[in-house]
């Protein structure tokens, strides 16, 4: 790794530590409004007024966690019907100066769930969208499905603190809070910053012109940056072009990929910081986000790293991989020259290890490690540190978890913030656990012995089966990193089975997660005492950052053994 | 397959799914049960 990658590096881990307070610190207010009035609390409001009367909510309403559940799947599945319409009908509507016509209906569905499901998986490529789609169908989604998984996240919290609570909050004023307060001022300021570095922004069709060399070439148009500001910033990272971040007038600039890179990872880093405050005690916050920042940094600096090594095939083929005055070095397969293998490195890992699922370089192409320390990322489930909201809510699952490892160790009933982890609890903890494995493993079996799905692997061997793997595992995780490997995967199969997996994905763990929450919200606050397993010290933080490693180990050593390691081992050894 | 198929599978999903709510309200049991209970002080939990 060069200077530059350090630096960059450096930048990144120092903006994403100031910030994390800032932002969580708000957010808590927003969510919680005993800890003060939000900053723009006046406009805001008068915008969520009208709001909340059309759509007759009452914002002081509470919900019980099956009532804030069936709101949540109320609201999925009212408009993930509204977003098929919508895509099927597209060629009759406005906005679409291109012509495009409707998506058959295969892909229709596979591209409505994966939008609902904040997965953002593109089996559609380009040239397909009207802007009507992209800017009321998608968007509408890129806000909305972040929002709903805050909303899940925040309701888990109240949970965690409130005492003897039927309630959890309300759904409906989560989701419209989120959205107003936290979602839309961040886009709007990066979509500014965006066009300010030359990210298109405009209605016009695609353009053909001639190139200097006298080709011809097709010049799209479309409102890219307004587009590009959400899809970071609420970790949705469906691209408006087929090539993503890696596309210039998506990403055309080392600026404007350091602003990526922040906007994926701070609304969920700064979830901690806001669970910290709602809890009143920020000790407990912290040990979540160090865990949570140990995890993202530890997997980026093995991807990175990979990549600026090179790939010892290239090298065998006459490839030039070093680093010199006019080309960044490593491994260059599938990457963008503007921005080299090691901020490939750096937006691989941050991607996978949130839900975000953008890319600015083809994840295929990546050293066999590389590729199987996203997947590992993602296989963690999106913890490190997740998705909007998602991610904190997984990681408190690997705490209860936690909390109960060590509950057995020392013969104590299991506490977490002076709740008590009984049977209830504990039961939806180990579903919510083994639900992804089930899905991912299970599908991915299939289609291994199906053969039309077997036919669409891009390669041979074990790379094939991570091609494979890594599908279902992008999907149930709501990531939709594709690895691009796969081809043609705008199948019957892939459709269907990647729909299926990413609506499980998204509301199989939301709903143990809401019981649980309701659960504890129900429950008295025991005090601490000397037999108090403590949850906000650098040992818990240990512990849990161990549990994560071993469930996952235990879950995917084999098939991540017969992927990425075998490859790794054949491409180095010859073994 | 055809619209109605695709928009079947997603019905059939969030029924499934509400299903799901009321197992997983099923294993935490009823409200009543915990609420009631009294706060404990602290001297009792030491005991």
């Amino acid at each position: 790794m060069t200077l530059a990658g350090w630096s960059e590096l450096g930048v990144l881990i120092v903006v994403l530590v100031a910030t994390t307070p800032l932002l969580g610190g708000y957010m808590a207010k927003v969510y919680d409004p005993t800890l003060g009035r939000p900053r723009g609390d006046h406009l805001f409001s008068a915008i969520e007024g009208p709001i909340y009367r059309v759509c007759r909510i009452d914002p002081d309403g509470e919900q019980r966690w099956n009532t804030y559940a069936l709101s949540l799947l109320a609201f999925s599945l009212v408009s993930v019907l509204i977003l098929y319409a919508q895509l099927r009908l597209q060629g009759h509507l406005l906005l679409n100066p291109d012509h495009y016509k409707g998506m058959d209906p295969k892909l229709s569905f596979n591209t409505a769930v994966s939008f609902l499901t904040n997965t953002n998986w593109q089996a559609y490529g380009d040239g397909v969208m009207s802007y009507l789609t992209q800017m009321t169908g998608l968007a509408f989604h890129n806000f909305v499905s972040a929002a709903a998984g805050a909303a899940v996240a925040v309701a888990f919290i109240r949970g965690l603190v409130r005492r003897k609570s039927r309630s959890l909050g309300n759904f409906w004023v989560d989701l419209v809070r989120t959205c107003v307060r936290i979602l839309m001022p961040l886009a709007f300021v990066a979509a500014i910053i965006f066009m300010s570095q030359g990210v298109i922004d405009n209605f016009h069709a695609s353009r053909s012109v001639t190139t200097v060399a006298g080709q011809a070439q097709i010049i799209p148009g479309g409102p890219v940056a307004s587009q590009e500001a959400i899809k970071e910033g609420g970790q949705n990272g469906g691209g408006f072009f087929g090539a993503n971040s890696a596309h210039p007038f998506e990403n055309p600039n080392g600026i404007t990929n350091l602003l990526q890179l922040w906007l994926i990872l701070a609304i969920p880093f700064a979830f901690t910081y806001a669970f910290g405050k709602m809890a009143r005690d920020q000790k407990q916050g912290w040990v979540v986000f160090s865990t949570m920042f140990v995890l993202w940094l530890v997997m980026l600096l093995i991807v990175a790293p990979l990549e600026a090594r090179g790939n010892p095939k290239l090298t065998t083929g006459g490839a030039d991989q070093r680093v010199t005055a006019l080309q960044a070095g490593g491994n260059m397969e599938g990457k963008e020259t503007r921005f080299g293998a090691v901020t490939c490195g750096y937006y691989a890992a941050s991607t996978t290890s949130t839900s975000d699922g953008a890319i600015n370089c083809q994840h295929d192409s990546l050293t066999p490690l590389g590729g199987g320390t996203a997947l590992v990322n993602m296989m963690y489930g999106e913890v490190s540190p997740g998705g909007t909201g998602s991610g904190l809510f997984g990681m408190l699952i690997f705490a209860l978890l936690a909390v109960f490892i060590a509950g057995l160790m020392v013969g104590r009933t299991p506490e977490y913030l002076g709740k008590k982890i009984q049977g209830p609890e504990m039961k939806l903890v180990v579903l919510y656990l083994l639900l992804p494995a089930i899905f991912i493993l299970g599908f991915a079996a299939a289609a291994v012995l199906v053969h039309t799905a077997l036919n669409s692997r891009g390669n041979l061997g074990p790379h094939g089966l991570t091609e494979i793997v890594y599908a279902y595992t992008e999907a149930f995780n709501n990531n939709g990193s594709a690895f691009g490997g796969l081809s043609p995967v705008n199948t019957q199969w892939y459709d269907t089975t990647l729909g299926i997996v990413m609506l499980a994905g998204r509301f199989a763990p939301m709903i143990p997660v809401l019981a649980i929450g309701g659960s504890l919200g129900r429950k008295r606050v025991v005090p601490a005492t000397a037999g108090t397993f403590p949850t906000a010290t650098p040992l818990f933080a240990g512990l849990l950052f161990g549990v994560v490693i071993i469930v996952v180990g235990l879950t995917y050593f084999p098939v991540v053994a017969l992927g990425p390691v075998v490859e790794h081992l054949v491409g180095h050894f010859g073994i | 397959m055809n619209d109605f198929a695709f928009v079947a599978i997603i019905l059939v999903f969030f029924g499934l799914a509400t299903l799901f709510v009321a197992a997983c309200d099923r294993i935490i049991g009823q409200d009543e049960d915990l609420v009631a209970t009294p706060e404990p002080s602290h001297e009792s939990i030491a005991a």
